[in-house]
């Protein structure tokens, strides 16, 4: 149990540094890396959930039952992880279009320009 | 219940018809028109007849879909809107593309709607985010861009605390029920209240909407404003009213939805923001009452619509502009009697709406929503009272605000109610904001409010502000 409160401690600390990567960086790119390493951290939390009364996957086998990880929280983590993917796939996209103008992605810059057509 | 595999058709044939015409290239312009047809029929059957469909998954954890009274408003609302978009366009010879995405979206909000459980409703509100970032952005402008990724960003941080409070109610009462969420620790109903806010453009969450809605084209406004928004509302008035001691803070956090958007909207000069701020304060209104929020959904969600696809044929954005220039009859006339049906004139549905709110709020609560409407009048007298022109040849008349109009006042007409006392107070309340706009209000729109308090991070960190907030509100009882 020890073990299972320090690595939640961690995975937290991972969802906050990637909320203040998202709130603090300037460079829009390396937001929307932050915003990716935010929704890993949840990944991964829900894992560690899953695993809190076993590891094993659940199928009946001749051992018999035993602690096993539970299975809908994995199912329902892949679909998120599925649509945080095709997110930061569809934002990196456009971020690369807004590069033509803003070669740097600053995200000051941008906020200050957008205004103005090209 | 029998026949309940109706709930499906208004999610799946969209959805399925748009990538089928897509493949065979052909037809798609029809799918939109086709699809708001059926769910304007599933929707008024609903209604109509008051069946509740109801379908779980077989083991479920709660995973289910739910099609009752309050997810049928939506569903006929969605059909309105999508119909008078794509009837719009397709006057103006829209290519393909924005059709695919029209249909795409109208399954999907279809499916946000009836989504009555935390993993559903995950799923399917990025899947609704997804498909209106690419209308955001399909200008490949820069304003399209930047804006098309402010709106990603936004929602995605907001779904991301909703993913969170989703997993503690299940860890707390190992199912995905919205009924759950009053078993699982405060922080998690903070976390899945903050999640929906921002979807729902309520309160300091939805502070991002001025910039995304008045930046879009004046179609994707009106769908924005008009029905998506409304897929963070409708959970949020399920959980008022599954949860007894969310709804009172549900209830505060509509009410200064109501003046945050009324507050901000007095400021703008830019029509397209001022509706958008009004939508922020709308918004609020339809949390205030569950029972009523419904039905005030609906008829907020087609007069926005109408006056925001009106914005589009104006000559101008700018407020002053357009009261010194004339506006030509044809455009202007739908879109005062939308504003008016928002203001909450009888005759016009707006009226109905408000008059149920206002019935089933305690004394105090009913003060409070008085003086909302007052704002809201004053708010929309710039639009009121506008001039107008004859109509003139250029550009081409589009009649879709027009239908949207013929709906208000169907419903208006339906719904009555025709006592006199309603409708005098109902003219006092515009009166009264028509004379304090005169009185001093209007000039605040010539002071500007101080540049900044748009940026992505401050809108971001006043999210997070008001989770912090929410869940001390939700710990101190």
């Amino acid at each position: 149990m020890h073990e299972q409160q320090i690595l939640r401690a961690l995975v937290l600390s991972v969802i906050v540094i990637g909320l203040f990567g998202l709130l603090f960086k300037r460079s829009l790119l390396l937001r929307i890396l932050a915003m990716d390493v935010m929704s890993t951290g949840i990944v991964s939390l829900f894992v560690l959930a899953a695993s809190r009364h076993g590891r094993r996957t659940p199928t009946v086998s001749a051992e018999g039952e035993a602690a096993y990880a539970d299975p809908v929280l994995q199912a329902v983590i892949l679909t998120a992880i599925v649509i945080g993917f095709s997110i930061i796939a569809l934002a990196l996209l456009k971020s690369m279009f807004l590069a033509r103008r803003f070669p740097t992605l600053e995200v000051d810059e941008i906020e200050k320009e957008w205004r103005e057509e090209e | 219940m029998e026949g309940r595999g109706v709930i499906f058709l208004p999610v799946f044939i969209p959805l399925a018809a748009a990538l089928f015409c897509l493949m065979i290239h052909r037809g798609v312009r029809a799918v939109p028109v086709l699809s708001g047809l059926l769910s304007a029929g599933v929707g008024l059957q609903v209604l109509l007849t008051g069946t509740v469909y109801r379908a779980d998954l077989v083991g479920s954890f709660s995973v289910g879909v739910l099609l009752d009274k309050n997810a049928a408003w939506f569903v006929l609302l969605n059909a309105v809107v999508t119909l008078a978009a794509a009837l719009h366009e397709r006057s103006r010879g829209r290519p393909p593309y924005f059709f695919v995405l029209l249909a795409l979206l109208h399954g999907s909000l279809n499916a946000c709607f009836i989504s009555a459980d935390l993993l559903n409703l995950f799923v399917v509100i990025e899947l609704a985010t997804i498909i209106a970032f690419l209308l955001v952005s399909q200008g490949l402008k820069t304003r399209h861009l930047w804006n098309g990724l402010r709106y990603l960003f936004l929602s995605n941080v907001g779904m991301l605390f909703f993913l969170l409070g989703t997993l503690l109610v299940y860890e707390a009462s190992g199912s995905f029920a919205l009924a759950g969420v009053g078993e699982a620790p405060p922080t998690a109903r903070a976390l899945i209240v903050a999640g929906l806010l921002v979807k729902g453009g309520v309160f300091f969450p939805g502070l991002w909407l001025p910039q995304a809605h008045a930046e879009a084209e004046a179609v994707v406004s009106a769908l924005l404003s008009g029905v998506v928004i409304k897929i963070g509302l409708l959970p949020l008035i399920r959980l008022e009213a599954y949860i007894q001691d969310l709804d009172l803070i549900i209830r505060c956090l509509g009410f200064g939805g109501v003046f945050l958007g009324l507050f901000l909207g007095f400021f703008q000069r830019d029509i397209k923001r001022l509706l958008a701020c009004s939508t922020i304060s709308q918004a609020g209104f339809i949390l205030i009452s569950p029972e009523a929020g419904c039905a005030y959904a609906f008829t907020h969600g087609v007069a926005k619509a109408a006056l925001f696809l009106g914005s589009g044929s104006l000559p101008s954005r700018d407020l002053r502009q357009l009261r010194a220039a004339r506006v030509d009859r044809r455009t202007l006339v739908p879109m005062q009697a939308a504003a008016l049906s928002i203001a909450g004139c009888p005759l016009l549905m707006g009226f109905s709406a408000k008059y149920m709110v206002s019935a089933e709020l305690p004394a105090r609560m009913g003060l409070l929503a008085a003086a909302a409407s007052v704002g809201t009048a004053a708010l929309l007298s710039p639009i009121l009272l506008l001039r107008c022109a004859p109509a003139a040849a250029e550009p081409a008349w589009r009649p879709a605000p027009l239908g949207l109009c013929a709906v208000l006042l169907a419903g208006g007409i339906l719904f009555g109610p025709w006592g006199a006392a309603g409708m005098l107070k109902a003219a006092a309340v515009i009166g009264a904001g028509l004379l304090l706009s005169a009185a001093g209000l209007r000039k605040l729109a010539d002071r500007p409010l101080p540049d900044g308090w748009e940026k992505l991070e401050h809108v971001v960190g006043m999210t997070c502000l008001v989770l912090i907030l929410i869940t001390l509100a939700v710990y101190i009882p």
